[in-house]
């Protein structure tokens, strides 16, 4: 039999499980800045880039609908028993919390009175990086529940949802980060060039761990229902094919220069040369930037490969 | 308690395709981009000249665990007291994600009233008034069989009783209330 494969979910929502996945995992990357390191340049910037995405995201979702004029039903109908109606509680969550955060770290926004309070900023920050976790789970989990898409209908999609979500987060971050990098004097610039590395090298091994996640997940699909199989087959062999290695391509490519310019900065402070604006913040975007595109890519083909149940007489 | 469901008859489908216009006809379906409330897809098995053909008539299962109604975030789509699934057009926002967890691929977007749409077995503009679903009142074989499955004087009920009628995939735990009688061993 000819796989049925989902038709009704395109780019709109490829867009919204990838900004959604990013977004979430960027304000978790973003506190990591302000609770450890106080680096109110990276947090604020970055908590301010998660909101934007996550909310662009929901706009894509909202684009999607037949009707996004009665979006708003979703919300006040209180179903429960809904991922749609979960999703836009956690959404929800997120958005006033990840606000809250970043107006404290903001500048046009000092006069708020918890941006005075550390210990109020840190609690704000955990609370949003919670609801980050939360975001980027549940574009795994939206999917990952429904058992008349076999392929997706497995405990590794949400993994492999996180995984991809906080590379594209940090990536997200590296990209910040170079940029605010790029603004500052030479003698600033040595502690981005640190924080670049530290972000390379989170990339790194958080993309390993997702090509681990993804190995695991093809590996057990392929010897799962006929549905499940026909899906990898259409990723390895099949139409979806050129859309994976692409995937595959930008994720690991990025992640291989991030990971080359950690090894080749750090033999640079071991041996004192300088940290070159080319090496210390040029690269690490390009990097990043690959690592993004590779992310929303992801998203993309598994929703093309979401072959349906299969029935025969 | 009424609990309206259909059997269907396999070893008498001969794949005339009666039901699918009697249905588009009595439910104005968007037929002409494709997309219907039934359908009968054809199955051939075997190689000449053992060769068997069977037409599989495809509609809402009507399922008593349906996925589609518990992933449904409005409540748009719900169960009626007698069991029959329905979608609430005014309350369906179209996020399609009932169309994506329906594992018998049973629901469409009805782009005319920007709604997702699927078969109701008439429930509103024939079984209410006391008559059977357009598609079983115009099957020339007797393959669709629609009444109370709990009604043990209805031809439907006998069948569902008999254990000759099985659902799709019992494994999904969805328990379909449309029951097919096997031409062939494999259902």
């Amino acid at each position: 039999m000819e796989p049925v494969v989902q038709h009704v979910w395109g780019w709109l929502i490829a867009l919204y499980l990838f900004l959604g996945g990013m977004g979430g995992a960027t304000m978790i990357v973003a506190h990591y800045f302000y609770a450890s390191k106080r680096e109110k340049s990276l947090a604020a910037p970055g908590a301010l880039a998660s909101l934007i995405m996550v909310v662009l995201g929901a706009l894509f979702l909202i684009l999607d609908l037949e009707k996004p004029e009665k979006f708003y039903l979703a919300v006040i109908k209180f179903q429960t028993s809904s991922w749609v109606f979960r999703g836009t509680m956690i959404l929800s969550g997120f958005i006033v919390f990840g606000a809250l955060y970043a107006a404290g770290l903001l500048p046009w926004f000092q006069w708020v009175p918890w941006a005075k309070s550390e210990r109020a900023m840190d609690a704000l920050g955990l609370i949003a990086s919670a609801f980050g976790l939360l975001v980027t789970t549940y574009t795994g989990i939206l999917l990952g529940v429904l058992k008349a898409v076999p392929f997706w209908h497995s405990p590794a999609l949400p993994a492999l949802f996180v995984a991809s979500g906080l590379a594209t987060g940090i990536a997200a971050m590296g990209i910040i980060n170079a940029l605010q990098g790029l603004r500052r004097p030479v003698d600033e610039r040595v502690r981005f060039v640190g924080y670049c590395t530290t972000l390379s090298k989170w990339a790194a091994i958080v993309v390993g761990a997702e090509m681990f996640i993804l190995a695991l997940y093809y590996y057990v699909n392929m010897f799962g229902p006929a549905e499940a199989s026909s899906a990898v087959s259409m990723m390895l062999f099949g139409e979806l094919r050129r859309s994976f290695l692409a995937y595959l391509d930008f994720v690991l490519l990025g992640a291989a220069l991030l990971s080359m310019l950690y090894h080749v900065r750090k033999a640079d402070l071991i041996a004192g040369r300088d940290q070159s604006v080319v090496k210390s913040c040029i690269l690490p975007l390009g990097g990043a930037i690959l690592i993004i595109i590779g992310g929303l890519l992801l998203r993309r083909t598994i929703l093309e490969a979401g072959v349906m149940t299969q029935f025969a007489p | 308690m009424t609990r309206y469901g259909m059997i269907i008859d396999l070893r008498s489908c001969i794949g005339c395709g009666a039901c699918i216009a009697a249905c588009d006809m009595e439910n104005e379906t968007p037929w002409e981009e494709g997309k219907r409330r039934t359908y009968v897809p054809r199955f051939t098995f075997g190689s000449y000249p053992n060769v068997t053909v069977v037409y599989m008539p495809r509609l809402c299962m009507h399922c008593e665990n349906p996925p589609c109604v518990s992933v449904c975030p409005t409540g748009a789509s719900h169960v009626t007291a007698d069991g029959v699934v329905l979608v609430e057009h005014d309350l369906c926002i179209g996020c399609k994600y009932c169309v994506v967890a329906c594992p018998y691929d049973a629901r469409y977007v009805d782009e005319r009233i920007r709604s997702v749409d699927k078969c109701t077995f008439c429930y509103t503009n024939r079984v209410l008034k006391g008559e059977v679903p357009a598609c079983d009142a115009t099957c020339p074989g007797r393959v669709r069989i629609f009444g109370d499955l709990d009604d043990p004087n209805s031809e439907a009920g006998r069948l569902a009783a008999s254990g000759l009628a099985k659902p799709l995939r019992p494994d999904l735990g969805t328990n379909p209330k449309v029951l097919y009688v096997p031409k062939v061993k494999s259902i």
